[in-house]
C-alpha cells in the first residue's frame, strides 16, 4: 500500500468508496471537487492505494497553523484491519505537525466504536458531544481532540461542554460538517491599506468580507491635478486609526479578536506606504498578533475571493489604476503570481486623468470622463492604439494622451467648438480596446479561462462591456468585483492576509520595510 | 508608572523605557532612512530587556519634531496606535526640547540655540534658556533668519552645519528617548492626575500646566511640521502643438 495526494482522477472511485461507506450523506461530487480544488491550499487530501486502486482516502483542513480539523476518513471494507486507517491518520498528524499545528479535532459517529477507537489509539480524547448532528439519523457526534506537541493550546483544559457546544449553526445533514463552516471559521485578518490616496482598513474572516472602512484624501488633490505625495501622507497619518475604528465597529468586532494585521508594503507612495506599515506593526506588536507585508497588486487579486468565491489556479489578472497597468498570470494568489506584461509609461488611469485635463473635466479623470463618453461616438475619432500589433503584453498610453492633446488642440485652433462627448468617447475606446484585447491574448496564450479584472479603472463602464464581450466569444470566464472593491481599500489587503493566515504562511518580521517598487514576485514580505 | 518613550525626527530611532524614577532600557540607531524598519524592533527589544510587555505599558511618549515629515510620521502614528490598542494616554514633545534638555550643563547657563537639519539650507531651531527652557520656537528658517540668533551657542548634531552664520557648536549630539522620558516623566509628575483631559489623554498644548524649568506641557502626538507641503496648483494643460 503506498500513499499519494488524492486527486481529480480519483473522484470516480472516491464516490464509489463514499457512497458504500457512508449511505446516509455520502459527500457530492461537487463537495468533493470543491475540496480538492483547495488542495495544497488550507487542505490536505491523501489516498491510500493498493497496486492501481483506491483502497481508502482522508482529508483534513489546516487553517491558521493552529488547529487542525480531519474532514474525512474512509477505508475500503475489503481492507479493514490492515492498519490503513492508522496510515493514514499518521499521514493526516505529521502533515498538521509540518504546518504546526498545535492540536487536532474531528467528529465521529457516536455509533462508530470502531473509529473512535482509532482516534483513541493515537491520543485523541473526548471533547465534547453534537447532538443529533448527523442527519437523517439524528445520531450524535461526539467531537475528538488530540493535542500535537508543544505548545499546548491553553484552552484545552477547559471543559469539553464549554469548548464544544452542540452547535445548532452547523448545518445540519451535513457529515464531518464543519468543512461548510470555514467561512465563519478561520482568523480575522485587519487590512490596511495606504498606498496612495486611500486610507483603508478591512476586516475579513476566511472569504467573507466584514467590514472595509476607507478615508480618501482625492478632494485634498483634486485642485492640483494629481495625487500630492505629502498631502497624502499627512491624511493618512490622521485618517488612520479613525478608520481602523470604523472598520471594528461596522464588524461588531474589537481588536481583541484580530488575529492577524496584513499591510500593503508595496508598491505605492513611500511615504504614503510608510504611515501604514508603521500603523500595522504597532498594532501586531501591541495585540501579539501576526504581521503580513503584502504586495499591493496581489491584494488587488485576492479581493476578487471575497465576492467570486475562491480563484481557480491559474487566473489571468489584468489590473488597471492610476499607478498601475499589469497584466499578471495568478497560479497562486498567495504564492505565486508572474508578470506577462505592464505599462512601458503612463498608467491608464493616469492617461484618464491628463486627458481630463485637456477636456476640461474635473480630477480624477476616469469618472468624468465616462459619464461624457456615454453621449459620444466611440468610433468619431480614430485614436492611435499604443504597441497593439507588437504581440507583446505591455502597454504604452503616452502616445494616446498626446494625440487626443493634439486633437483638441488643433481642433481649438481652427477655432472649432471640442466634442467632448466625441473624444471622451473615442478615448476610452481606444484604452478599452487595447487593454481587453492584451487580457484576451494573454488568457489564449498561457491556456487559462478565468480573467480578473481590478484597479480602479475597472470601474469603467466600457472597460467592463467590452471585456464582457470579448471574453464570452473566447470562452473565457470574467470575474469584476463590484466598484468598491475595485479602487484602493483595506479588504483586499484583508483578503490576501486571510489567504496567508488561513494556510498558516510565515508572517513578516518586525523590521519590514514599506517599498514603493515592491516587485509582483513578492506576494509578502519576509 | 511604566512609561515607553521614543524619537524618530531626526537621524536617530531612540527609544526608552522609564519606571517614573529611573530609565530601564535605551536603544539608539542612527540611520537617516530606516525608521520604518527600525521603530517597531528597537521598541520591542527595549520592552522585552526591561521584561516587560506591550500591555504593563501606562503612557506612551513621543518626539513631535520638528524634522523630516516621513520619519517623524513612522513614530507619531505608532504612538497613536500604541495609546489605541493599550488605552492608553499618548504625549508628544517637541524634540528641539529634548536637545535642549540634553544640552543644558554643555550651555553652562547660557542661552542657547537647539537645531535639527531641515535641509533646503534651513534649520529647525528653538531658543532656550541656562535651564533648558524654550524662549521662542520652534521654527524653521535660514540659520541668517534666526531672530538674534548670531553668536549663540549652538545644541544638536546639526549644530556645526552653518558654521559662519551661528555661534559655537556646544553639544553635538542627536536626541535621546532616555531624555525624552525623563522630561516626559517630569512633566508628568508636576502636572500629576490633573493633567490632560480624562479620558483623552491628550493635554491642551496652550492650556497644560508647566513644570519648572521646562516651562512647557506636554503635547498631544501631533506633527509639528511647520511647513506646508510642497505642492502648486499647475497652470494650463502644456501644449503638445506649436503654435
Amino acid at each position: 500500500m503506498r500513499l499519494r495526494p488524492l486527486c481529480y482522477e480519483d473522484l470516480a472511485a472516491v464516490l464509489d468508496l463514499e457512497r458504500s461507506l457512508f449511505p446516509d450523506d455520502a459527500w457530492s461530487p461537487g463537495m468533493f471537487a470543491e475540496e480538492l480544488a483547495m488542495q495544497g491550499r488550507g487542505r490536505h487530501y491523501v489516498a491510500a492505494e493498493e497496486g492501481s486502486k483506491l483502497v481508502g482516502y482522508a482529508g483534513m483542513m489546516l487553517p491558521g497553523g493552529r488547529q487542525a480539523e480531519v474532514l474525512t476518513l474512509a477505508v475500503n471494507t475489503a481492507h479493514w484491519g490492515r492498519g490503513i486507517g492508522s496510515t493514514l491518520l499518521t499521514d493526516l498528524l505529521d502533515e498538521a505537525g509540518r504546518h504546526d499545528c498545535t492540536e487536532m479535532i474531528l467528529e465521529v459517529r457516536a455509533d462508530n466504536p470502531r473509529a473512535q477507537n482509532l482516534y483513541r489509539r493515537f491520543g485523541f480524547s473526548d471533547a465534547g458531544i453534537r447532538r443529533g448532528y448527523y442527519q437523517p439519523s439524528g445520531i450524535d457526534a461526539i467531537v475528538m481532540r488530540c493535542g500535537l506537541g508543544e505548545p499546548v493550546l491553553p484552552d484545552s483544559a477547559e471543559p469539553a461542554d464549554s469548548a464544544v457546544p452542540a452547535d445548532s449553526a452547523v448545518p445540519a445533514g451535513r457529515r464531518r460538517g464543519a468543512r461548510r463552516g470555514c467561512a465563519m471559521s478561520g482568523p480575522l485578518v485587519l487590512g490596511i491599506e495606504t498606498s496612495c490616496d486611500e486610507t483603508g482598513a478591512g476586516l475579513v474572516r476566511g472569504h467573507e468580507l466584514l467590514a472595509d472602512a476607507v478615508a480618501s484624501s482625492v478632494d485634498e488633490h483634486a485642485r492640483f491635478g494629481g495625487v500630492v505625495p505629502e498631502v497624502a501622507s499627512r491624511a493618512h497619518l490622521e485618517a488612520m486609526t479613525p478608520t481602523v475604528d470604523r472598520a471594528l465597529a461596522q464588524a461588531g468586532v474589537t481588536l481583541a479578536d484580530v488575529d492577524a494585521i496584513a499591510v500593503t508594503a508595496g508598491p505605492g507612495l513611500a511615504g504614503a506606504l510608510l504611515v501604514g506599515v508603521a500603523a500595522a506593526k504597532a498594532y501586531a506588536l501591541t495585540l501579539g498578533k501576526p504581521l503580513y507585508g503584502v504586495n499591493h497588486l496581489a491584494a488587488h487579486v485576492a479581493v476578487d475571493q471575497l465576492e467570486h468565491g475562491p480563484l481557480p489556479a491559474p487566473v489571468i489578472a489584468l489590473l488597471v489604476s492610476g499607478g498601475h497597468s499589469s497584466l499578471l498570470l495568478v497560479p497562486d494568489v498567495a504564492g505565486e503570481v508572474i508578470s506577462l506584461g505592464a505599462t512601458v509609461d503612463d498608467a491608464a488611469g493616469e492617461a484618464y486623468d491628463k486627458v481630463a485635463r485637456v477636456l476640461g473635466l474635473p480630477f480624477p479623470g476616469g469618472p468624468p470622463i465616462d459619464k461624457a463618453a456615454r453621449s459620444g461616438d466611440p468610433g468619431a475619432i480614430a485614436f492611435p492604439r499604443g504597441m497593439y500589433h507588437d504581440g507583446s503584453l505591455d502597454f504604452s498610453f503616452a502616445g494616446l494622451k498626446t494625440a487626443v492633446a493634439r486633437w483638441v488642440e488643433e481642433r481649438a485652433a481652427r477655432g472649432e467648438p471640442v466634442p467632448v462627448a466625441d473624444v471622451a468617447a473615442s478615448f476610452q475606446e481606444a484604452v478599452a480596446d487595447v487593454l481587453t484585447r492584451k487580457a484576451v491574448a494573454a488568457c489564449l496564450h498561457h491556456g487559462v479561462d478565468h480573467l480578473v479584472i481590478g484597479g480602479g479603472v475597472a470601474a469603467n463602464s466600457r472597460l467592463r462591456a467590452l471585456a464582457e464581450e470579448r471574453c464570452t466569444a473566447a470562452g473565457i470566464r470574467l470575474r469584476i468585483p463590484r466598484p468598491g472593491l475595485c479602487t484602493d481599500n483595506g479588504a483586499m489587503v484583508a483578503a490576501l492576509g486571510s489567504e496567508l493566515a488561513s494556510r498558516g504562511l510565515p508572517s513578516s518580521p518586525l523590521d519590514l520595510p514599506a517599498d514603493s517598487a515592491l516587485p509582483i514576485t513578492e506576494v509578502v514580505v519576509h | 508608572m511604566l512609561l515607553l518613550a521614543f524619537d524618530t525626527a531626526t537621524p536617530a530611532v531612540t527609544v526608552a523605557l522609564h519606571d517614573g524614577q529611573r530609565v530601564l532600557a535605551e536603544t539608539v540607531t542612527v540611520e537617516a532612512r530606516g525608521h520604518g524598519e527600525l521603530l517597531a524592533p528597537s521598541i520591542a527589544k527595549v520592552v522585552a530587556d526591561a521584561g516587560a510587555e506591550p500591555g504593563d505599558l501606562t503612557a506612551i511618549v513621543t518626539g513631535v519634531g520638528p524634522g523630516p515629515y516621513t520619519g517623524l510620521r513612522v513614530g507619531v502614528v505608532t504612538a497613536r496606535v500604541f495609546g489605541r490598542t493599550l488605552a492608553i494616554p499618548v504625549y508628544g514633545v517637541c524634540t528641539l526640547d529634548v536637545l535642549a534638555r540634553g544640552a543644558v550643563r554643555a550651555a553652562a547657563g547660557r542661552e542657547f540655540l537647539a537645531v535639527t537639519d531641515a535641509r533646503r539650507k534651513e534649520l529647525y531651531w528653538g531658543r532656550y534658556d541656562g535651564s533648558g527652557s524654550r524662549i521662542s520656537g520652534p521654527a524653521v528658517s535660514r540659520p541668517a533668519g534666526i531672530p538674534d540668533g548670531a553668536g549663540l551657542p549652538v545644541a544638536g548634531q546639526a549644530a556645526s552645519l552653518y558654521p559662519d552664520e551661528l555661534g559655537e557648536p556646544i553639544w553635538r549630539e542627536h536626541p535621546s528617548a532616555a531624555v525624552l522620558a525623563e522630561l516626559a516623566a517630569e512633566r508628568l509628575s508636576v502636572a500629576g492626575t490633573g493633567l490632560g483631559e480624562s479620558g483623552s489623554g491628550l493635554s491642551r498644548p496652550e492650556t497644560g500646566p508647566s513644570a519648572p524649568g521646562t516651562g512647557l506641557a506636554l503635547l498631544p502626538p501631533e506633527p509639528l511640521y511647520l511647513r506646508r507641503p510642497d505642492a502648486r496648483v499647475p497652470g494650463p494643460p502644456k501644449r503638445v502643438t506649436s503654435l
